[in-house]
């Protein structure tokens, strides 16, 4: 097992491809031809607007209020039942992706090798760690979400951040995006605890237009945190799909022998058998992992658990394909 | 509480600290594990907090107390009856109290053993409960043991008062026959359940008072009993032991006649044997033996305790480094004056530790002449010596200086010492040998049964009887006769084996052999090198009874000697004691049969053979503490010649031997019913027992757990007795004494400890949570 180290800060010079393993590219340029045929050459077609305006595609008719503009009233409706009835259009937007990276201290606990899990040949990372942790899945999974987005010609925005926003990249199309969110995502650091309420208030702040928020976290925290923070997301009417990272070896504590546990936040040591205190432990953690994703549903976001042991592939597939649902039922039901 | 095993205790329970140590060391050596979600962990041990506090606790606890069980086990509790086992069982307890020769020593501040003894079994008395039912037992292990209060009583206080009045004796320790007579009364005890047996042996355990070599198995009935005794004595004690006096002549005849004889003060040379124990031989040490003719060991009319008065013998033993026995002669003047027959020679030796055996007695007897009879036809006087018949060599030879008579001339003759006469076969009634020391029968084959029986009484009575092979039958069918009567075993040829050119004579080898010949060891081999044997019965079957005195160089033996003795008799030949003895001469003492009665040995020979075999026939009236003694016909009671005031032993009419064992050393009067003395009988301490070497613990103990069973033997601890412990826990004998013994307070503890491992074993594999699933996960 990849025990755990302080990491050091990650360098500039971090390159793309360590945090895209080859099945992962390969897999991501599937997603990417069938994000095409679901809306085929139009890209801002390809994501449901909130707004529902006077643009492009008829949404429904309502009957006419005063007040209302007259420019959108259905004549044609009014000549055949004598009724007055406004249009609807559905207003298509380009998506704006902002991704949301958890780098507090927690994230930086692993326990899968860095070379099995890198496929790269590399024994250990950059900043000589020789174990996968939750931050270099989480950094992976930003990094392969923007590059999707940025194939399809969207925006993609980063925010970095643990107690509070420690970078963040502004949202953007162009080419050079993508190198930007890698290198911001390679020079944060991970070893200071997590406030993910005021995290969430900085990024709001920072956002005007709706948007999709992807939350790539362990969400180890308050999940009455959590629900505030998402209720204010969902205040500001911005989606969100929450990615919570968690390490197989988290949600097994299959520990033998009695050693003295040291927190990754700052928390003091503690001594204790994890033999003996596992049952409670899982009890705990999983209690508050299926809090946060019943919270996460509640506010009708998104919800996807992900193993740092497992490739991005699955959780991606099954993600997009999910995503690609709803777009559907919206469009078509 | 106490325990055999205090320093393993001590150390047990040191090592209670081991898991403590071994919890503290892996505390230190574990590497800390850098851990993400710290909340839930923190989370989860604040809401088992408690429990797993709790649960390492008593995890810890159980691991310390089982090695504190294990610790206890193994040091070995004495746990009373009030302690572990919780009961309120009474007690029997059985005192035996080591009374004898060896409880005696003194230590250095003068208290003797037995005394030393007596308080431990005060203390223990005194720590019984009679409301509970407890009750005491007290047995004297001074041999033979004596029950001075048995069965136990529940008057503890009585016991104590009996207690008190235990005197020591001259005897040795006798431990087996305190436990059979322990088993009898147990036996008869059967059925008394609910109380616990306790047998406390108070001894100092040295060589001589309980030898651990002995065995003492066998005793069945004896398993359930629980035996407390005082740790070995390992004190050094000096002591030397007069282990024999021996007069080299048994008794004195004067040499003087009439008025000279009167007068004369006869000297009596006396052998004695000294024994120092090994713990005190040491170098430069010396002995100084006095030997005196006077019953008391003080010399008669000795004012200023010179020993150069006369009539008083001394010697001074040197010993040398590592010398544990040694031998001197001592000659003493008996004065003859006093018209005693029978003197009492007295040896001491210089005070040392142990003052029971530095003084050792023998009785002399001082008398005019050997009565010697033969019993042979008379005939006409020879007219040379070839026609000189075995009766006439041997007078001749027993009285060579009666000159100026042919020897058929006179029917008695005196000289040497030696008052001869002769009788017919047909004239030996009892009457006449009753007044004789020594019978010679030179014509056996013309005895009849009841002459033989006769004879055989005469010897069994305390007489010589010396058998000549007869020269004139052809087959000889008396040996049969002289068997049965006698009760010997020797196995005689019926027919004389010649040979024509003679066969030598040698002197017997070894020790055994020259008994009756010992005055002449030194000239022996000499005298017998020119006796040649023609023609001689063969006898074989010579056992460990009989012994060779003169052998033929074929192995064949000339003369031998042997005890007297029946069918009915207990002892049988040669025993302890045995009185009587028969000398037979396998040879005619003729010229056509052997030259021997022409030889220079034939005067020394037959002198030897009757003064020192009357001496030998008249036994000893001597017999060891603890014994006994038989005491002379007609006796009816035993009085000591010293005063002790009152002390009167009864004799048995029927067996001769005294009511009760003889436990004090000294000489005893024997009286008869009007008050007159009739002999002495002289009790010698048995220094057997007086042997101060000590022994290991672990020897001790072996032979104690012959007696209780093995693991059931506890050592007395000193504080066990102290009384100012009270009742309570602290009390040692209150527990040890009364109580179980080290395996049976330790067995409840193994036990104990084995559950609790397996607890501990159980409750750590819950505690561990080693079996529970491996549940969770993504």
């Amino acid at each position: 097992m990849a025990e755990h180290m302080q990491p050091a800060a990650r360098g500039p010079e971090a390159d793309a491809s360590l945090y895209l393993h080859p099945q992962t590219l390969a897999r991501l340029a599937t997603f990417e031809l069938r994000a095409k045929m679901i809306v085929e050459g139009v890209m801002a077609g390809q994501h449901r607007s909130p707004y529902q305006g006077f643009s492009v595609e008829f949404a429904q008719h309502r009957p006419y209020v005063p007040g209302d503009d007259i420019r959108h009233l259905d004549w044609r409706v009014y000549g055949r039942t004598d009724k007055l009835h406004l249009k609807q259009y559905q207003q298509e937007t380009n998506l704006d992706l902002v991704l949301l990276v958890d780098a507090s201290g927690s994230m930086n606990f692993g326990s899968r090798s860095f070379q099995e899990a890198s496929g790269q040949g590399r024994k250990t990372s950059l900043d000589e760690r020789n174990y996968w942790s939750k931050y270099d899945h989480a950094t992976a999974l930003a990094a392969a979400l923007g590059y999707i987005t940025l194939k399809q010609g969207d925006r993609v925005g980063l925010v970095v951040f643990a107690d509070e926003v420690l970078s963040m990249v502004s949202r953007s199309s162009a080419q050079g995006t993508w190198r930007q969110i890698v290198g911001a995502l390679s020079t944060a650091p991970v070893d200071r605890p997590t406030d993910f309420g005021r995290a969430i208030d900085q990024t709001l702040a920072k956002i005007n237009n709706r948007c999709l928020l992807v939350l790539i976290s362990d969400l180890f925290t308050d999940s009455q945190v959590v629900r505030d923070a998402m209720a204010r997301v969902r205040h500001r009417r911005h989606d969100l799909i929450a990615f919570q990272v968690l390490d197989r070896r988290e949600c097994l504590f299959d520990f033998e022998q009695a050693a003295p546990f040291e927190g990754l936040e700052g928390e003091p040591r503690l001594r204790v058998d994890p033999r003996a205190i596992r049952k409670g432990y899982l009890e705990a953690i999983n209690g508050h992992i299926e809090s946060i994703e019943k919270t996460t549903r509640s506010f009708g976001f998104d919800y996807e658990r992900v193993n740092t042991h497992d490739w991005l592939g699955p959780p991606l597939a099954a993600f997009v394909a999910r995503r690609n649902a709803q777009i559907k039922r919206s469009k078509y039901g | 509480m106490t325990f055999l095993h205090p320093m393993l205790l001590a150390a047990g329970l040191a090592a209670v600290s081991i898991p403590i140590l071994i919890h503290l060391l892996m505390r230190r050596r574990r590497k800390p594990v850098q851990w993400g979600a710290m909340r839930f962990l923190v989370e989860a041990y604040k809401k088992h907090k408690r429990r797993l506090t709790l649960e390492q606790w008593l995890l810890l606890a159980m691991r310390c107390l089982l090695i504190a069980l294990v610790a206890i086990a193994l040091a070995r509790p004495l746990v009373g009856s009030a302690g572990v086992f919780g009961g309120t069982a009474p007690v029997n307890m059985y005192v035996l109290l080591d009374n004898s020769i060896a409880s005696q020593l003194e230590n250095e501040q003068g208290t003797t053993a037995l005394a030393t003894h007596k308080e431990s079994a005060a203390a223990l008395l005194e720590q019984l409960d009679s409301t509970r039912g407890d009750r005491a037992a007290l047995l004297t292990l001074g041999g033979p043991p004596e029950a001075v209060v048995l069965p136990p009583s529940a008057d503890i206080a009585a016991v104590g008062e009996a207690l008190g009045r235990v005197q020591s004796c001259d005897s040795r320790m006798d431990l087996r026959a305190a436990a059979e007579r322990l088993r009898n009364h147990l036996s008869r005890q059967e059925g008394a359940s609910g109380q616990q047996n306790v047998v406390v042996v108070l001894s100092d355990f040295r060589a001589g008072s309980g030898d651990a070599s002995e065995s003492l198995a066998g005793l069945g009935g004896l398993e359930d009993l629980r035996v407390l005794a005082p740790r070995p004595s390992t004190a050094i004690a000096g002591n030397v032991s007069i282990v024999d006096v021996q007069p080299i002549r048994t008794f004195l005849v004067s040499q003087g006649t009439g008025s000279e004889q009167a007068s004369a003060t006869r000297q009596a040379q006396v052998r004695v044997t000294l024994r120092r124990s090994a713990s005190a031989s040491g170098a430069g040490a010396m002995s100084r033996v006095v030997v005196d003719a006077s019953e008391d060991g003080r010399p008669r009319g000795r004012t200023d305790g010179s020993v150069q008065e006369a009539g008083l013998g001394t010697a001074t033993v040197p010993w040398d480094p590592g010398q544990t026995e040694a031998r001197t002669v001592v000659t003493v003047e008996i004065d003859g004056r006093s018209g005693e027959r029978e003197r009492v020679l007295t040896a001491r030796i210089d005070a040392d530790d142990l003052p029971g055996d530095n003084v050792r007695r023998e009785s002399i007897e001082v008398r005019d002449a050997i009565r010697v009879v033969i019993v042979a036809p008379r005939r006409l006087s020879p007219t040379g010596v070839r026609q000189f018949n075995s009766a006439d060599w041997i007078r001749v030879a027993l009285t060579p200086s009666a000159s100026g008579s042919s020897p058929a001339e006179s029917l008695s003759t005196r000289a040497d010492g030696i008052e001869l006469r002769q009788v017919e076969p047909e004239l030996m009634d009892a009457q006449r040998l009753a007044g004789v020391d020594c019978a010679i029968i030179t014509r056996p084959d013309q005895l009849e049964d009841a002459d033989w029986d006769r004879l055989a009484d005469f010897a069994r009575s305390g007489g010589l009887v010396m058998l000549v092979t007869p020269e004139e039958p052809s087959v000889h069918v008396w040996p049969d006769a002289m068997n049965r009567a006698m009760g010997l075993s020797w196995q005689v040829g019926r027919e004389p084996i010649a040979s024509p050119d003679g066969i030598a004579v040698e002197a017997p080898q070894g020790q055994s052999g020259a008994t009756l010949l010992s005055m002449l060891s030194a000239e022996l081999p000499e005298l017998v090198s020119s006796v040649q044997v023609m023609r001689s019965l063969e006898v074989s079957g010579v056992d460990n009874s009989s012994e060779v005195v003169l052998a033929m160089s074929d192995g064949r033996p000339l003369i031998l000697s042997g005890v007297p003795s029946d069918a009915e008799s207990d002892g049988g030949p040669g025993s302890e004691g045995s009185r009587g003895r028969v000398v037979l001469v396998a040879s005619a003492l003729s010229l056509d049969w052997t030259d021997l009665s022409a030889r220079p040995l034939m005067v020394p020979l037959f002198h030897e053979l009757v003064r020192q075999g009357v001496g030998a026939a008249r036994g000893t009236n001597g017999a060891m503490a603890g014994t006994w003694p038989t005491a002379p016909s007609r006796a009816v009671e035993l009085r000591p010649s010293s005063s002790r005031d009152g002390l009167s032993i009864g004799i048995d009419p029927a067996t001769r031997l005294p009511t009760r064992a003889m436990r004090e050393t000294g000489v005893w009067n024997a009286l008869d019913s009007a008050g007159a003395t009739v002999g002495k009988v002289i009790i010698d301490p048995d220094v057997r027992g007086s042997r101060t070497e000590i022994q290991d613990e672990a020897s001790v103990l072996a032979w104690l757990e012959q007696l209780g069973g093995a693991e059931r033997v506890s050592w007395i601890e000193p504080r066990m007795l102290d009384a100012d412990n009270g009742s309570g826990e602290a009390s040692g004998v209150a527990q040890g004494a009364t109580g179980s013994t080290r395996l049976g307070a330790s067995l409840p503890l193994l036990l104990a400890a084995l559950a609790l491992a397996f607890a501990e074993a159980g409750f750590a594999r819950i505690v561990s949570h080693a079996r529970s699933p491996k549940e969770g996960g993504l």
